[in-house]
């Protein structure tokens, strides 16, 4: 994927750059918010990510400017204000995504997967399958091989979630809001007991384990 | 009407009452006084006349010559207003022939239905060797002259009152108007809007827009310190996050790096390590931001049953794992005026904190018409801390070795202040008892512009 980092510190930007790059990823980095805009409205990026104070032109100006252009690259804020409001106003400035800093790599990581690659499977879908296993969404069903897996509603939601992002890392905080609606850091491994107990319904009876710990990040079911 | 009564109660309406009261007081007086003058004099003049009478009629000396003087007079004057009267050797003459109450200048009421004489009169008598000759007048002009001075009284006096009144009513009216708007304004300015301002009153300046601009000014520098705190808390937000995600970038990158598992396990260890300062600096910068904020731009009504809904189901295979049992009773349907995202954290910080803190067995999360409350069995809080545990970074000696970072209950009590509402710490006989109490003006009031938090990836 082609990246375009816009982030006035130049460690923080050469960091995310490499990891992004040991991924496989192009980035590219701009140091202020006006250089920021004209390089996103040249080239055609994948995903953007915008710290949100910025030299020159703020990251929250920025996004608004490049929206009202009809460009709808997917973009993710990184924030170094933690504030109440500044989530809401992020995302209704036409951000994607919203990152609070210090954040891991993993996370960011994660979220940009999740931005970037247009869903393999789409909304409409409603059957979704990951090796043996199928979910069928409107008989809300769920088998492995000829075995039916009872699942609780949460559960069915958590599965359904990991299925429709397959092949990328879903983070606890990314479970957490799709899921649950809630977004905030818990300090107890509640993500972490749900996922297992999917798990031991899903993994543990049968020979392959399709839900994978990313360490440092999250989940991620291969296809 | 509330504003009549504001009014009424106000300063110059208490002084104008006051005022009409004494001037009312001094108008009667003086009055009376007057009054009495006047009718003094009145009768001192009626007295010379009824002497000259009494003179006229007794010049000759002579009893048979003044009783015919009165027969002639009493025949000619009109009883209604001039009594004639002789008691002479001959028995009495005149045209009041009835019982004389009294003797001398004397004023009394004579009846006599034949004679056309009923009301009252200023008599006059006098001894004229053994005789006694009485002549009288009505008191017509001392009613004409009562009559005078109640009208003055009526007219002058009791407007004069009735017009100070109105206008006391007014002024009242008008400061009452300016005291309220002083009010909403202290009022906006403590629930931590501070952009509130008076509003321009007409007219010179007096008192109450001194004290109005005394207020302005207040607020004005308070927004201003407000401000410059907002910009110092920004500056050093984005001046300490800067290197904290430089370092857990590098972290990152070190961890991903290195071959050997130990090596790895000691950049993770310092990367939950640098985690945690960034909770803890992250819990303080929203409390003192929750609380330099006025009420929430963000607010929409949350479901507070659907949300502890949630949270316990969220929670509840945590709880297991550690032992615990989450119990939720949700009766009713309770709607408050909120963030959904705060109100989320705050329960998530009751109920983490009882999971921590207490030993395996029952947590119960109630929701219940106006409050949430989170109860555990744990060792609870000494009531001498109750308070002292909602301050920032205050840790109770037991708990020093917990996690924790001594936050947690304040960002709740930040939040739960925020919404207007209360944060009670009980004894839960053992154990502690939160309880989040809304106020009942907060349930389903308004309508926000979003819900806050709704909007996930």
């Amino acid at each position: 994927m082609r990246i375009l980092i816009v982030e006035d510190d130049q460690t923080t930007a050469d960091y995310i750059a490499r990891g992004l790059r040991e991924e496989g990823h192009v980035p590219q980095i701009c140091g202020n918010g006006r250089d920021g805009l004209v390089t996103a409205q040249s080239a055609d990026f994948d995903v953007l990510v915008v710290d949100r104070m910025l030299p020159d032109l703020d990251g929250l100006s920025l996004i608004r400017t490049l929206r009202s252009a009809k460009n709808l690259t997917p973009a993710i804020f990184l924030t170094a204000m933690g504030g109440i409001d500044d989530r809401i106003e992020g995302l209704n400035a036409g951000a994607d995504d919203y990152l609070v800093k210090p954040f891991a790599f993993g996370e960011l990581s994660a979220r940009i997967q999740a931005l970037g690659r247009r869903p393999q499977m789409r909304d409409e879908e409603t059957v979704l399958m990951a090796g043996d296993l199928r979910m069928d969404l409107i008989r809300r069903r769920v088998t492995r091989g000829d075995t039916e897996i009872e699942l609780l509603p949460r559960e069915f939601a958590l599965l359904e979630c990991l299925l429709r992002r397959k092949g990328r890392v879903q983070t606890r905080t990314m479970l957490l809001e799709a899921v649950w609606d809630l977004n905030f850091d818990p300090q107890t491994n509640v993500v972490e007991s749900h996922v297992s107990r999917l798990r031991a319904k899903i993994d543990k009876p049968f020979a392959t384990e399709l839900i994978r710990t990313i360490r440092g990040a999250g989940y991620r079911i291969d296809g | 009407m509330n504003r009549w009564r504001d009014a009424l109660r106000s300063t110059p309406m208490r002084l104008t009452l006051r005022l009409v009261v004494l001037f009312l007081l001094v108008g009667s007086v003086s009055f009376l006084v007057t009054w009495w003058l006047a009718n003094e004099a009145l009768l001192s003049a009626t007295e010379i006349v009824l002497e000259q009478e009494i003179e006229e009629l007794s010049a000759s000396g002579d009893p048979e010559i003044i009783a015919r003087a009165v027969g002639d007079g009493a025949e000619q004057a009109d009883p209604e207003h001039q009594i004639l009267r002789y008691d002479g050797p001959g028995g009495p003459v005149g045209n009041y022939l009835g019982p004389l109450p009294g003797e001398k200048l004397r004023q009394a009421d004579l009846h006599d239905k034949g004679q056309d004489i009923d009301g009252s009169y200023i008599l006059l008598s006098e001894r004229i060797g053994e005789a006694l000759l009485t002549v009288g007048q009505d008191t017509e002009a001392f009613d004409d002259l009562r009559e005078v001075f109640i009208n003055v009284l009526l007219f002058t006096l009791l407007p004069t009152a009735g017009l100070l009144l109105a206008g006391g009513m007014m002024i009242g009216l008008r400061s009452a108007r300016r005291l309220t708007a002083i009010e909403d304004t202290l009022a906006r300015l403590t629930s931590g809007d501070l952009t509130a301002r008076l509003p321009p009153t007409p007219g010179p300046p007096d008192d109450l827009s001194r004290v109005g601009a005394g207020i302005d000014r207040l607020a004005a520098a308070q927004e201003a310190s407000v401000a410059a705190l907002k910009q110092v808390s920004t500056d050093i937000a984005h001046d300490l996050r800067t290197p904290i995600q430089r370092l857990a970038l590098v972290l990152d990158q070190g961890a991903a790096d290195l071959p050997d598992a130990p090596a790895q396990e000691v950049f993770n260890r310092a990367s939950a390590e640098i985690q945690h300062i960034s909770t803890t600096f992250d819990a303080l910068l929203r409390i003192a931001q929750i609380e330099g904020s006025g009420p929430g731009q963000n607010f929409a009504p949350v479901d507070l049953g659907q949300l502890a809904r949630d949270i316990a189901e969220l929670y509840d295979p945590a709880a297991q794992e550690s032992g615990h049992q989450i119990w939720l009773q949700v009766s009713g349907k309770t709607i408050v005026q909120g963030d959904r995202t705060l109100l989320g954290q705050a329960i998530v910080n009751l109920l983490e904190n009882a999971l921590r803190h207490s030993a395996p067995g029952t947590v119960t999360l109630a929701v219940d018409g106006q409050t949430l409350s989170v109860g555990d069995h744990g060792p609870g809080i000494p009531e001498a801390e109750r308070e002292a545990v909602l301050r920032r970074l205050y840790r109770l000696d037991r708990s020093r070795n917990t996690p924790g970072n001594g936050l947690g209950l304040s960002l709740v009590a930040a939040i739960v202040r925020r919404h207007g509402a209360e944060l009670i710490l009980t004894d839960n006989h053992p154990g502690l008892l939160a309880t989040i109490r809304f106020s009942a003006t907060d349930i389903r009031k308004g309508v926000g512009d979003r819900e806050a938090g709704s909007a996930s990836t």
